[in-house]
């Protein structure tokens, strides 16, 4: 068997067995997302709780994972969202090198069902698996809990753990595999119910791959001619001597910017011209892109690191001698992680930190202190949800209104005023231990937050750019913001941030508006792709666009491939006029299996996952009307914002009311979804071989007539 | 007895004639215009190579460099290059003029706008600079001009010469289109009203700023 390993390891935590299982999945669903969204199907009833005793937790590798493939290094996790009124399905990802190490070790996922008693880590080496005590280890920090299990096992093992705020079944938990990697969406609590402190996995078999010439010039092309940096980001933010354009993009490596920390002396990223594979991993740096402050990251940067068979290295490994006395100098850490210090001690207290250095430096060394301290304790920050929580409590004066006197004043905000990473120290500790009405509330997610403390409705419909659905519990990524209403529809499908970035990557990637729209309109046709804050009424187009991002993402999630640098929708290489190489999935796919694949063909895997989904989330919310229930609810600021303005006019990104439910309709006529209900029909069921889920659907009353 | 069959001789193999190496080949009478064609067409291909060759290496070549490195008049060179520039064995060379020199790369291996940068920068003018570059942006992309733009390579002046710039230009009627926005981050862009309304800039600018939407 070619790229799959055919077997499935269930790990049965009530009674410490493991049994290895055919992956019976294989040949209708892939892998990854695909595959771990039917076994939940299969195995998990509708209402099931994450952290009931009936919950699972599915680990998938993608088809590609351990092939070389770039950035196939992603592992899907399917689970019980904890995050809306109901629990419902939910993926979570996480990068590093789980799953690759899944598929050396034998395996395409791993289904983690049942309770333990007491504390475990579960130690994989190929066909040995055992569970062990991890009484010395429950307690401790992902990065001590990492070591230490490290050291036991051996350093060649990928450690996959929670932290304390898993195991104290906080929702805003992770878990986080080789230090930094984490996946959301509740899934440290899901581990954290079952005591199952961590996964350790080794392997020593292959991935075997039926056309490895094929593969590696596949790869080479792909390095040389049509990546470039995270995000899809193909021209730099530098002006080098190849490139025509120039843009704020990830892209920030270039003549004289320096790893100014690198082993044995600065390191300059130097020029990064397309075909130049080598240099490929000189080109990101993404929280320079945040944090740029006259290049404050790369300073602090010792190397560019990343997930398990990936060029591109998104994230800088940093050294901030400032950190010292909190133990926290070294860190890696990418993108979002790197953003709230703003949001935690207020952008007015940044500079407090150290007021000899410059402000750019203070910012770092707060995001990077409280990124380290996040990753340690195990806790999600939502993408936001939970730093827009904080700040929206700071300014709301909530915590004097919801707290005792006496917890209120234990908090130290004269910390937080000082610009001192204890205050951090402090807070975060209270929502991993869930200490007080302050940790109880913090890390339920913000449906859940804003339901305790009562918060007015103004919370989410004033959150503009922040939830771009009212009540929901997960913040926009991305929405309305990124194509008007292409991004707005893109938010409805799933249920949680959506986390895709098909879309999103082609908004900023460096090109000019006119060189993306041509690429886009050759694919979804004309006025498919607006540009930014000028937007035009909804058209079937722009449906399509919509459609086939959900798709791509959910592919990626399949395979699993990096949606933050897949698809090659854009080329650096204006030899090729930009354009990438939309069927390079299908033809990976091909070399690696040894089976047929088309764009098409691929791609209707991966639309097939989102009705399965789509009709699980019905059975979920027991709802036969998934339009009025869970999709045709955005908030006010999405269609009200910049009042004196109106919609489709140069200048704003806000939507028109009457507009969004003709997009809505044309959305759902794309995906062969009932328009009135937006539930899959029975004929577009069936014609994805999900029969048996219309069958089921029908017996609950939900499917549409 | 059976007669032997005669065997016959095989008969000699043709051998293919191996090519006459240039330098024995017999002189061939050329006329004093083909012997000038031919050395132009050496010199276009010495020029040709010369500039591919910096191109590899990131660079471009200015016309001073090039009739340096031929040993050339300059005039001569420039004729020569404007020549052969139009055939189709060069059409990978382009030149850029501006008003100290001219500069001459191969494209694509080396970029339109970097030429141009390197070109405007080595000028020094920074009213016409940033005239130029706030334009080409404002249309091209098209998005306002955070005033880091002039900061960096190619250009290399500071915030305060910039400003200070803008002040002079704000008084010159050819100026009127290049209008300013700070940011609420405080950042100062620069755009063009021939291509961006104000509101329009404004909008790129925050959107642009608001790092939440990039992650």
């Amino acid at each position: 068997m070619y790229a799959w390993t055919g077997k499935l390891l269930r790990l049965d935590m009530t009674n410490h067995v493991a049994t290895i299982e055919d992956n019976k999945y294989a040949k209708d669903y892939l892998g990854g997302m695909a595959l771990a969204n039917r076994v939940m199907y299969d195995e998990v009833p509708a209402g099931t709780g994450p952290q009931d005793d009936a919950s699972k937790i599915v680990l998938a590798a993608g088809t590609l994972a351990g092939t070389g493939v770039p950035c196939s290094g992603r592992t899907t996790v399917a689970l019980m969202s904890p995050f809306g009124t109901k629990p419902l399905i939910a993926d979570a990802h996480m990068g590093g090198n789980m799953a690759p190490n899944m598929k050396f070790a034998g395996y395409d996922a791993i289904i983690v069902e049942g309770k333990s008693e007491t504390p475990v880590w579960v130690k994989i080496e190929d066909d040995k698996i055992s569970f062990e005590d991890a009484s010395d280890v429950w307690g401790k920090g992902t990065k001590e809990t990492t070591q230490i299990l490290n050291d036991k096992a051996g350093k060649e093992f990928t450690v996959c753990c929670i932290g304390p705020a898993g195991e104290n079944l906080i929702n805003d938990a992770v878990i986080i595999n080789s230090m930094s990697h984490a996946a959301g969406c509740g899934a440290g609590s899901v581990f954290g119910s079952k005591k199952l402190k961590a996964i350790v996995i080794h392997g020593t078999k292959s991935v075997k791959i039926a056309q490895p010439a094929k593969m590696l010039q596949l790869q080479h092309y792909q390095n040389a001619d049509l990546i470039g940096a995270n995000n899809n980001h193909v021209q730099p933010a530098n002006q080098q001597s190849w490139n025509e354009f120039v843009a704020p993009t990830r892209w920030q490596g270039g003549p004289g910017k320096e790893w100014g920390e690198g082993i044995g002396g600065p390191v300059d990223t130097g020029e990064q011209k397309p075909g130049d594979i080598n240099a490929v991993g000189m080109r990101n740096n993404t929280i320079n892109f945040f944090i740029g402050n006259d290049d404050v990251t790369y300073k602090h940067t010792i190397k560019n690191t990343g997930c398990h068979s990936c060029p591109i290295r998104c994230y800088p490994a940093l050294k901030i001698d400032a950190l010292e006395p909190y133990g926290t100098q070294y860190n890696q850490a990418t993108c979002m992680t790197m953003m709230r210090a703003g949001d935690w001690w207020g952008s007015e207290n940044i500079q407090n930190f150290n007021p000899d250095l410059p402000f750019g430096e203070c910012l770092l060394a707060l995001c990077s202190h409280m990124e380290w301290v996040m990753d340690d304790l195990g806790i999600w920050c939502g993408y936001g949800d939970l730093d827009y929580v904080f700040s929206y409590c700071m300014k709301n004066d909530v915590f004097k209104q919801k707290l005792s006197e006496e917890e209120y004043n234990s908090i130290p905000w004269d910390k937080r005023a000082a610009g001192d990473p204890e205050f951090i120290n402090d807070i975060l500790h209270r929502i991993a231990y869930a200490e007080g009405e302050f940790g109880r509330v913090m890390g339920m997610g913000s449906l859940h937050t804003a339901e305790a403390w009562e918060l007015p409705d103004s919370f989410w419909n004033e959150a503009t750019g922040i939830y771009f659905m009212f009540k929901k519990g997960f913040i926009r990524h991305h929405s309305s913001e990124s194509f008007g209403q292409v991004g707005g529809l893109i938010n409805i499908c799933f249920n949680r941030d959506p986390m895709c970035h098909t879309h999103q990557n082609c908004l900023g990637n460096g090109l000019p508006y006119d060189i993306r729209k041509a690429i886009l309109e050759e694919k979804f046709g004309e006025g498919c792709a607006d540009n930014s804050a000028d937007y035009s009424p909804m058209n079937p187009n722009k449906a399509k666009f919509a459609k086939w991002a959900v798709v791509r993402d959910n592919l990626h999630d399949t395979l699993a491939l990096c949606n933050w640098v897949w698809p090659m929708i854009f080329s650096p290489l204006k030899e090729r006029g930009y354009k990438g190489d939309l069927a390079l999935e299908a033809k990976m796919m091909t070399a690696a299996t040894g089976e047929e694949y088309t764009e098409e063909s691929l791609d209707a895997y991966a639309e097939k996952v989102m009705h399965l989904q789509r009709a699980m989330t019905a059975l979920e919310l027991g709802s036969n009307n998934l339009r009025k229930d869970h999709d045709d609810c955005v908030s006010d600021w999405v269609f009200d914002r910049e009042p004196d303005q109106a919609a489709f006019t140069p200048g704003t990104t806000k939507l028109d009311r009457e507009d969004w439910q003709k997009a809505l309709d044309e959305f759902y006529e794309a995906w062969g979804w009932d328009v009135a209900t937006g539930i899959p029909t029975r004929a577009t069921l069936e014609k994805f071989g999900l029969a048996d889920v219309a069958d089921d659907l029908e017996k609950n009353g939900l499917l549409p007539a | 007895m059976p007669r032997k069959k005669k065997t016959e001789t095989p008969a000699p193999e043709e051998k293919e004639q191996a090519p006459i190496p240039q330098e024995e080949q017999p002189e061939i009478e050329l006329t004093p215009e083909e012997r000038a064609a031919q050395a132009k067409e050496r010199l276009c291909q010495a020029m040709a190579a010369a500039i591919r060759d910096a191109a590899k290496k990131g660079k471009y070549m200015k016309l001073t460099e090039i009739s340096e490195v031929l040993e050339a008049d300059k005039t001569f060179a420039l004729e020569l290059l404007d020549e052969m520039m139009a055939l189709p064995d060069y059409e990978d060379l382009r030149m850029y003029k501006s008003s100290k020199d001219r500069y001459y790369y191969s494209y694509p291996t080396i970029a339109n706008n970097y030429v141009r940068g390197c070109a405007l920068a080595e000028e020094g003018n920074l009213e016409g600079i940033i005239a130029e570059v706030v334009r080409y942006e404002s249309k091209r992309y098209p998005r306002a001009t955070i005033i880091d733009t002039f900061t960096r390579f190619p250009y290399h002046y500071t915030k305060e010469q910039v400003k200070s710039m803008l002040a002079v230009m704000e008084g010159k009627k050819e100026y009127g289109d290049i209008q300013t926005y700070t940011s609420q981050k405080g950042n100062l862009y620069i755009f063009s009203t021939n291509s961006l309304t104000p509101q329009y800039a404004k909008a790129l600018v925050e959107i642009g700023e608001d790092v939440k939407q990039w992650f």
